[in-house]
């Protein structure tokens, strides 16, 4: 089920939040389970039991490391305690290595089969033949947040969770279930137990909801279509390589902070607080700052359980390079099972690992603010471009226009305007209105903290039931995440 | 966030997420009404019955219904634009989009001499049983009302000019209609539909009349003499197509602004108020058209103009070549003698924009006409389904949905039959959606180890017959035969007919 559809909208979340707040509290955590079940297996019921399978390893896995705390922490001596040590190691093992067996699995068996075949064929070897696996919507994110909890739990930075119903619903919530934010057990553990609703926490839910609602239907959607008429040309001209590319910018952003706004809104209705993920990420003035704005509970979950372990920066200079482009050629390879993510993440981390040897500071760090925030946009659009491409081929083939310049033929094929992007009033409104969003306005978020009726929210009040109308126009639009 | 506010965004969210399935509900549209097939346990492991239960919730929404009129008309005053698919021109004139936009059709015009020469072997085959066949070839309003266009990039560049040309180069009959239909005496298309007016389809069938009187000089014209007058009665208020791709209220004031005054052409019995729309029973004059001729009358003026009884075979709906299979299936199978002269209307996209829809129809006749007269009779089998619910089932075949991207019907042949390129599978299939419809027939367990057949089709209200030769590399006997309607959610697919040349003794 995906939010921007009739059955979420109209049938399924008025049915949920109605039950929801005619159950006592103590059905509540019980109710929102069976709801993100069925909204999870709408489609593909048989995901769900992965999903439970996962869900009933890792609960098993961190009670047992909570027991072996308890008698690591009760032995009289070290020696009594290194059994139950080992032991807790296990059951921490046993978690990562269920949960990322099933990432690699689901996620990656394609990608290295098909690498592999590239190999033998190139040896002249006959390819391996299997059937492709499907890929469960939203196991990248379920699998981190599981393995949060057996991270957290066996650092002690959160306890146990006692009832299977509490940590089911920290699982399969299905606010934010299929495409984050990531958030992490320790953040919700006491959320999980009790949580408080209140009109304004409801009022601040729901205007995020609407806020998100607007942006993945009528910005997002809407200069999607520039983007892909861009990426579907064979020899774009530099204009059309341009125009796609930023389009692209600001589809998956609006995309994707349309979708957080929603999960984090959606959370608060039913009376979570969830952490914030997108920070205004295109005002920002250097690919480190971006980094802190952008998909802020992926970069921090792997700051926390990647970069960190890996040593951070407290190895040396040179360790700490090596950390951060590791940790996001990790992170792209996250997103997708293929060669165009890799080096998006690898392209993501040269910029990091660059700016941390200038100490944080971007290349252009003598421009003025302007500049430096124009600079780091036009590096995340090229950042972008391989995120967006089918290949690499493709993303060479883009870049080779936009800065190398058109071909003789693309210009003969694009005529006089040297564009063939069909751009409807609709769309070059929002082109337009993308950018002042991004760079003038303040973020969601920001905006649900201000106090009095205010402009944002009457202009939302109207403009919301308009995307809701414009929702019947549209045909079935997942959100981009889902694919990770 | 103060009380009001909090009370004004809850408001606004409350409102559409509690009153939608309210109004729905006061309607009588639940979520499971409207659904026709059964809920099954593999329906819902697969996916498919959560799919039916969206697909017939937005098909039958009431707010829909409600809302997108009132919506196009906002967007429309705003931005001057609903759809993509509609440019609205010069003094409010609508074009359909799709074949205008995105530069010279390149792969289309290259293929050009091919799509020619395949309908040429057609005509032949035609002419080798007595038929002359003459081209109704229509262009479209942008090739001959380019200024009424708006500002495009890259411009529109008419093509018909180059696509007459190269039928005419084959040897094929072609009326051109370019001076009859363009702007030097007037208008003769339809400002606001994708087709011509009344006057245009008037004029064409003139044009088309004066070419066949050259033929027969003599005057000794075939099939039933017919008395008749031509007359223009009263104009009414019409709008188009392309105004209800716009989707405005009816009868509201948008809609009102895109009317235009129409009034139809036809022949009559002199002193009679029946129009004579021409026969549906076989004649020695066909008509075998589209839109353009089934919505504006031409078998009736061609009936006036020639004297002469036609039959009138012009249907309206995305067909492509497929109403030519129509009447090639009932010659092939021995039901109809083949025409004196085929009047064979269709508009100028067919060589372009739809020649897949077009020319492989055309070709799959070509290619099943040896060894005709055939016999039909039921393919004897047992049907199997992969990826496919079926929602109702009749004498006639059945309706399903597709669950997943390969839906496939597998007929296990009672009894095998030859591979020798001998037989013909023919069967109809009504589709959703274009589709690609992929045939397959197996010599042995082994998917695949006979062959193949692709054939593209569009959505439509008739379901349109796909002829496929049965043919094997080895020429073994073939097994199993696969449909599978790729692409379409939901298709009906007749009962399959093995043709079998009426000679040939019965496969053993």
């Amino acid at each position: 089920m995906i939010f921007t559809s009739q059955i979420f909208l109209f049938w399924f979340l008025p049915a949920v939040l109605l039950l929801y707040y005619v159950l006592p509290f103590k059905w509540r955590s019980g109710l929102l389970v069976l709801a993100s079940y069925l909204f999870y297996g709408w489609w593909r019921p048989d995901f769900v039991l992965l999903m439970l399978f996962s869900t009933l390893v890792d609960f098993w896995c961190g009670r047992g490391i909570g027991r072996m705390h308890a008698l690591v922490d009760g032995a009289p001596d070290e020696a009594a305690a290194a059994p139950h040590a080992r032991k807790r190691k296990r059951f921490l093992v046993t978690s990562m290595v269920v949960n990322l067996g099933l990432l690699g699995y689901f996620k990656y068996w394609n990608f290295g089969i098909d690498s592999l075949n590239v190999l033998l064929e190139s040896w002249g070897v006959a390819p391996i033949e299997w059937a492709a696996i499907v890929l469960p919507v939203g196991i990248s994110f379920y699998t981190f947040q599981s393995m949060s909890y057996s991270i957290d739990v066996y650092r002690k930075d959160a306890p146990p969770v006692d009832r299977f119903i509490d940590f089911a619903c920290y699982i399969s919530l299905f606010p934010q279930l299929v495409a984050g934010p990531i958030v992490r057990y320790r953040t919700l553990a006491d959320q999980l137990a009790q949580r408080d609703h209140t009109l304004e926490k409801f009022a601040r839910g729901a205007f995020l909801f609407q806020i998100g609602f607007i942006k993945k239907l009528l910005v997002a959607d809407t200069v999607a279509v520039i983007a892909a008429q861009a990426f579907d040309l064979e020899d774009p001209t530099a204009l059309e390589a341009w125009l796609g590319a930023v389009a692209y910018t600001f589809q998956i952003y609006f995309d994707f902070s349309g979708y957080s706004d929603m999960a984090i809104g959606l959370g608060a209705m039913f009376g979570f607080t969830f952490p914030i993920n997108f920070d205004s990420p295109y005002k920002s003035r250097s690919i480190t700052e971006f980094w802190r704005r952008w998909h802020v509970s992926l970069s921090t979950w792997l700051r926390d359980y990647l970069y960190i372990p890996l040593g951070g920066n407290q190895k040396g200079p040179r360790r700490t390079y090596v950390n951060l482009a590791l940790t996001m050629l990790l992170g792209g390879l996250w997103h997708g099972a293929a060669w165009t993510f890799i080096v998006w993440g690898a392209y993501q981390g040269a910029w990091l690992a660059f700016e941390r040897w200038l100490g944080k500071k971007p290349l252009y760090a003598a421009l003025p603010v302007v500049g430096q925030v124009a600079c780091t946009f036009v590096l995340a659009i090229v950042g972008w471009v391989f995120f967006r491409a089918e290949s690499m081929d493709q993303a060479w083939l883009f870049l080779g226009s936009m800065f190398g310049g058109s071909s003789d033929a693309a210009l003969a094929a694009a005529g006089a305007a040297g564009s063939r992007i069909a751009i409807d009033p609709l769309q070059s409104l929002m082109l337009w209105l993308a950018p002042v969003i991004c760079f003038l306005l303040p973020n969601s978020q920001a905006l649900a903290d201000k106090p009095g009726v205010g402009l944002p929210r009457l202009a939302t009040a109207v403009v919301f039931p308009l995307a809701v109308a414009h929702l019947f126009f549209v045909s079935y639009s997942p959100f981009l995440y889902f694919q990770f | 966030m103060n009380r009001l506010s909090a009370c004004l965004v809850i408001g606004s969210l409350l409102l559409v997420v509690f009153g939608a399935p309210a109004y729905e509900i006061t309607g009588g549209n639940w979520p499971t009404a409207g659904m026709t097939g059964d809920v099954t346990l593999e329906s819902v492991l697969t996916g498919g019955a959560a799919q039916e239960v969206e697909d017939t919730l937005e098909d039958r929404a009431l707010l829909s219904e409600r809302v997108r009129p009132r919506y196009n008309e906002l967007m429309f005053l705003a931005l001057g634009v609903t759809t993509p698919r509609v440019l609205v021109g010069r003094d409010d004139w609508l074009f359909l989009a799709t074949r205008i936009v995105g530069g010279r059709p390149d792969a289309a015009m290259a293929r050009l001499p091919t799509t020619c020469a395949e309908i040429k072997a057609l005509v032949d085959w035609f002419g080798a049983h007595g038929t002359h066949v003459v081209f109704e070839f229509i262009p479209r309003k942008q090739s001959l009302y380019p200024d009424q266009l708006p500002d495009l990039n890259p411009p529109f560049e008419p093509v018909y000019p180059e696509l007459l040309a190269a039928m005419q180069a084959a040897g094929l009959h072609v009326v051109d209609l370019s001076d009859e239909l363009g702007p030097a005496d007037g208008v003769f298309f339809l400002t606001n539909d994708d087709h011509w007016n009344h006057a245009g389809s008037y004029r064409a069938a003139q044009a088309v009349a004066e070419e066949i009187l050259a033929i027969y000089p003599d005057g000794d014209l075939p099939g039933t003499p017919v008395e008749a007058e031509i007359r223009t009665t009263e104009s009414y208020r019409f709008a188009g197509n392309l105004v209800d791709m716009l989707g405005f209220q009816r009868d509201g004031f948008m809609y009102e602004r895109f009317s235009v005054d129409r009034a139809r052409i036809r022949s009559f019995v002199p002193g009679m108020p029946r129009p004579l729309l021409g026969s549906d029973e076989p004649q020695p004059i066909v008509l075998l058209g589209t839109s353009f001729s089934a919505g504006f009358h031409t078998a009736s003026l061609l009936l006036g103009l020639l004297g002469r009884e036609v039959e009138n075979r012009a249907e309206a709906g995305l067909a492509g070549g497929y109403r030519m299979v129509d009447l090639c299936r009932e010659i092939l199978t021995g039901k109809r003698d083949f025409p004196e002269l085929l009047v064979w209307e269709f508009p100028e996209d067919f060589l372009v924009q739809s020649v897949p829809y077009f020319a492989q129809p055309v070709t799959s006749i070509v290619d099943v006409e040896r060894g005709f007269p055939y016999r039909e009779e039921p393919l004897a089998a047992t049907r199997a389904l992969s990826g496919v619910r079926i929602v109702k089932e009749d004498a006639d075949g059945f309706e399903g949905r597709a669950l997943d991207r390969d839906p496939r019907i597998t007929y296990t042949l009672d009894r095998p039959i030859p591979g020798d390129g001998s037989r013909v599978l023919a069967f109809p299939v009504l589709v959703s959606g274009n589709c690609n419809v992929v045939s397959a027939w197996d010599t042995g367990p082994q998917p695949g180890s006979g062959g193949t057949h692709e054939r593209y089709l569009r959505n439509s209200e008739f379901p349109h017959w796909i002829l496929v030769r049965l043919r094997t590399r080895d020429g073994k006997p073939i097994r199993k035969v696969h449909v599978s309607p790729r692409g379409a959610p939901r298709f009906h697919v007749g009962t399959p007919q093995l043709w079998t040349p009426a000679e040939a003794a019965p496969a053993r």
